[in-house]
């Protein structure tokens, strides 16, 4: 089995897990900046977060064998700072270029505040204007669907190539609208409180071969990234052959990402006997 | 900050959790009795998961849904045992 494991925040976990990955056959990770779990006070502070998530995690995966890539943004918590988030803003432009980062991302909303509007739309517009992927962020829990529909205008006043976002942590009552509106979508998964595996493989079935990529929390949080595989076990049980598994937990994030040119994993066949 | 609230600020996120794996159980049911209706309205347990759904939605004077819950899934155990449990039943005399 090969796996990419799209949503992965190497800087909060130890080694073991990248040991395990590469036993479990994940051959690459992509790490999203986010909240580090305390609001942070300067600029500076970013950028040495940014630096250490593309350049020194690649060479903590590859000691395992796994590719490590990244994208940077001000996340949608820390967005509330104003001032701050504009800073981080003046400060990306030069981390684009780097070999591993794939894009903007996690941007968007975490309460649906106007603060976050804002460096959401500016966000958006930096990636137009460098040509970059984007990963959403939607809210947790009651913020949920209205934050996704905030989402869904925003994109839609700005024209962003839906082919070209993914909106993450979608849940049953938000997916068809993401999927919907052409863009594309990922379910994370939890190991408390949020989506559960389960209920993860009853959207894969019900959405069937849509834009939908599978992602495990593995954050600082209650998480770990072997509910990726818990999912891929519980696909089996449901009927999944290595085929369909292959489809969605590798070809379609190497779909997406392979969008940059610098993710060179590319889809896999299985040849036939 | 009051005992009621503590508890609820506690327990709200996995209670919220743990109705939406009920739900989504649910759902896989209903899927599932489409494709074979029949059999799935005549077992048992289904039957026994409605019930249970119907105990926990109830008023309940006395904190005791985990216990009243147990005792009627008993009744499971009931059918699958008591068939065994007679045959075996030792013979006196």
């Amino acid at each position: 089995m090969y796996i990419i494991q799209p949503h992965y925040h190497a800087i909060a976990r130890t080694t073991d897990d990248y040991e395990r990955m590469a036993q479990a056959g994940v051959v690459a990770v992509v790490e999203p900046a986010f909240w580090a779990g305390f609001d942070r006070r300067h600029p500076g502070t970013f950028v040495d977060y940014f630096r250490q998530i593309s350049e020194f995690e690649p060479t903590r995966a590859a000691q395992y064998g796994i590719r490590h890539f990244c994208w940077v943004a001000m996340n949608p918590k820390e967005s509330e700072n104003l001032a701050l988030s504009r800073q981080v803003l003046e400060a990306l432009p030069e981390f684009l270029p780097k070999p591993t980062v794939l894009g903007i991302g996690e941007i968007g909303f975490n309460q649906n505040t106007a603060n976050e509007a804002v460096i959401f739309r500016a966000q958006l517009e930096l990636a137009m204007q460098h040509r970059q992927l984007v990963l959403i962020h939607t809210p947790h829990l009651h913020d949920k669907l209205r934050g996704t529909r905030l989402t869904l205008d925003l994109l839609r006043e700005l024209k962003f190539p839906p082919e070209r976002v993914w909106i993450d942590h979608v849940e049953e009552h938000t997916v068809r609208m993401v999927l919907d509106a052409g863009y594309w979508a990922g379910l994370t998964l939890y190991p408390l409180t949020k989506m559960s595996t389960p209920r993860a493989v009853d959207i894969l079935q019900r959405f069937g071969n849509a834009k939908l990529m599978v992602n495990s929390s593995a954050d600082w949080g209650p998480s770990t990234p072997f509910t990726l595989l818990d999912c891929v076990l519980e696909c089996r049980r449901r009927g999944y052959g290595e085929a369909e598994l292959l489809e969605i937990f590798h070809n379609r994030p190497a779909r997406f990402l392979g969008q940059n040119p610098k993710f060179s994993i590319r889809p896999l066949e299985i040849s036939p006997a | 900050m009051t005992r009621l609230r503590e508890t609820i600020d506690r327990e709200w996120l996995q209670g919220r959790f743990l109705v939406l794996e009920l739900a989504a159980l649910l759902d896989r049911l209903d899927v599932a009795a489409a494709k074979n209706e029949s059999a799935v309205r005549t077992d048992r347990r289904i039957e026994l998961l409605h019930r249970a759904l119907a105990e926990l939605a109830a008023p309940s004077a006395t904190p005791n849904r985990a216990e009243r819950l147990l005792e009627l899934y008993s009744e499971l155990a009931d059918v699958h045992y008591s068939a065994p449990l007679s045959r075996h039943r030792p013979h006196h005399g």
